[in-house]
């Protein structure tokens, strides 16, 4: 009975619901991304012509019924409107599910051409559409009020869930690499194609280089733990920041962090936002208060 | 007359248990299937993973990229032997342009895996057909090249300054136009 009692705090204890809204806005920035992301290779992706059609795509997905250009264009102007709807809570349900139903079917369809961020989308949509009506920071709370603004935190754990084994597979995978172990591997990415600045001075920046690789492997293990602990919560929020900023910064897949911010918002409390309205109160203070 | 509470808690016992499974499945979506369980512990998720777009692969940098540039072409072999190359992109045969997704989909169309494979060989397929289209000659053969800067050890370009040198590789999935 322990163990059940503990399942239930762990998916059902209240939560502040401007953490799902936190959340939601995240995912339509990211979702907005990617539709502008693909938009310029739509038709080379989604019309058939590179990538030959799956057989059989399950029937819910919107890909799957169109093959034309202005079809697929269609489409992703409806997941712009989604993403536009679901950032300010609008239509919320409808906009997420259309949201997750879009991100599936264009992996499936392009499933080739998928990168680790698709991955990060769909599976956010899916967690969001089940997750309870949260309507805080929304349209759809100013239009209907909410009787509470607790609510269980069930869609929050399936995306915390989410974070903690992307980082735990991609370290049980890197590890054994010779390149990883040698502290190498930061040198050849900032040579490679997906280095923002490829430069051959990362050759002779060999300690450099290893710390980045050791760090990287580091923090990708430490960082679901800290998120996890109340006392580590915030320092694995600037580990993280420190990670994916630096990714973003460096590297041509800057969409992978921004794909991950829905993730770490999960990871958010009410404290946070108390804290954060107090910064910002404190820092209008003292600007107001500066001499003319 | 009230609601007994076992019929109350109903919906809460019923999402509980939806988001264990779903949990599972997430886990179990990394599962390989060359481990000694094979499929087993996969399969009372299978259905549900591809059903809700669950499948998932963190494969990401697992070993350091290769190349500093890549320039996919495609290769014609007329009937009659001669050669001709066309842009990768179809299917109106443009030339390859920079783009993440797209170095992607040929790094995968070059050297692919086994899921890639079939994909692979269908690209293959319609090249023969936009490579007919623009020509007006269904070529015997068509080959996707990979015309790339290879990266070289560090300690070459320590010695050298050069971080590449060109590579060419012949895609698996290149054959003849049926």
């Amino acid at each position: 009975m322990r163990l059940v009692a503990a399942l239930d705090r762990f998916l059902f204890e209240p939560i502040d619901a401007r953490v799902y809204a936190a959340v939601r806005v995240a995912y339509a920035v990211v979702c907005l991304a990617v539709v502008a992301e693909l938009w310029p290779v739509r038709r080379e992706l989604f019309c058939g012509a590179m990538i030959p059609r799956a057989p059989s795509p399950p029937w819910y997905l919107p890909m799957a019924w169109v093959t034309s250009p202005a079809g697929v264009s269609a489409v992703l102007v409806g997941a712009a409107v989604c993403a536009g709807l679901a950032a300010v809570g609008l239509l919320t349900r409808l906009a997420v599910v259309g949201l997750y139903l879009w991100s599936f079917s264009y992996a499936y369809v392009a499933y080739p051409a998928e990168t680790g961020y698709d991955g990060l989308v769909r599976l956010a949509g899916l967690a969001l559409a089940v997750s309870p009506a949260a309507r805080a920071w929304s349209l759809d709370g100013l239009l209907r009020p909410p009787r509470s603004s607790w609510v269980p935190r069930y869609g929050l754990r399936l995306l915390q869930w989410q974070l903690a084994i992307v980082y735990a597979v991609t370290v049980w995978l890197k590890a054994p690499d010779p390149y990883w172990r040698g502290g190498d591997l930061m040198s050849y990415f900032m040579m490679s194609i997906f280095a923002r600045h490829p430069d051959a001075s990362w050759a002779t920046m060999g300690r450099t280089s290893a710390l980045l690789t050791w760090g990287t492997l580091v923090l990708e293990t430490s960082i679901p733990v800290m998120l996890f602990t109340r006392r580590g919560r915030r320092w694995g929020f600037l580990c993280g920041l420190a990670l994916h900023g630096g990714i973003a910064l460096e590297s041509t897949i800057g969409l992978f962090s921004l794909a991950m911010t829905p993730y770490y918002a999960a990871f958010l409390r009410a404290e946070d936002f108390d804290d954060l309205a107090r910064v910002g109160r404190s820092l209008r203070d003292r600007v107001s208060r500066r001499p003319a | 007359m009230p609601v007994p509470a076992a019929v109350r808690r109903a919906p809460r016992v019923l999402l509980g248990t939806f988001c264990l499974y779903h949990m599972g499945a997430s886990l179990l979506s990394n599962m390989p299937s060359t481990t000694a369980f094979g499929g087993e512990l996969r399969a009372p998720f299978e259905a549900y993973i591809f059903h809700a777009g669950l499948w998932q692969s963190w494969t990401m940098f697992t070993t350091i990229p290769y190349f500093r540039s890549i320039h996919p072409v495609l290769l014609a072999h007329a009937p009659g032997g001669a050669e001709t190359e066309y842009g990768a992109i179809l299917p109106g045969l443009e030339g390859y342009r920079q783009r993440t997704r797209l170095t992607g989909l040929f790094l995968r169309y070059t050297f692919p895996a086994p899921d890639m494979a079939g994909f692979a060989r269908g690209y293959v397929h319609d090249a023969c057909d936009a490579i007919e289209a623009a020509s007006g000659v269904r070529p015997a053969f068509v080959g996707l090249r990979l015309d790339s800067e290879h990266l070289v050890p560090l300690d070459r370009v320590r010695t050298s300054g050069q971080t590449s040198v060109p590579g060419r590789e012949l895609s698996a999935a290149s054959g003849p136009c049926d």
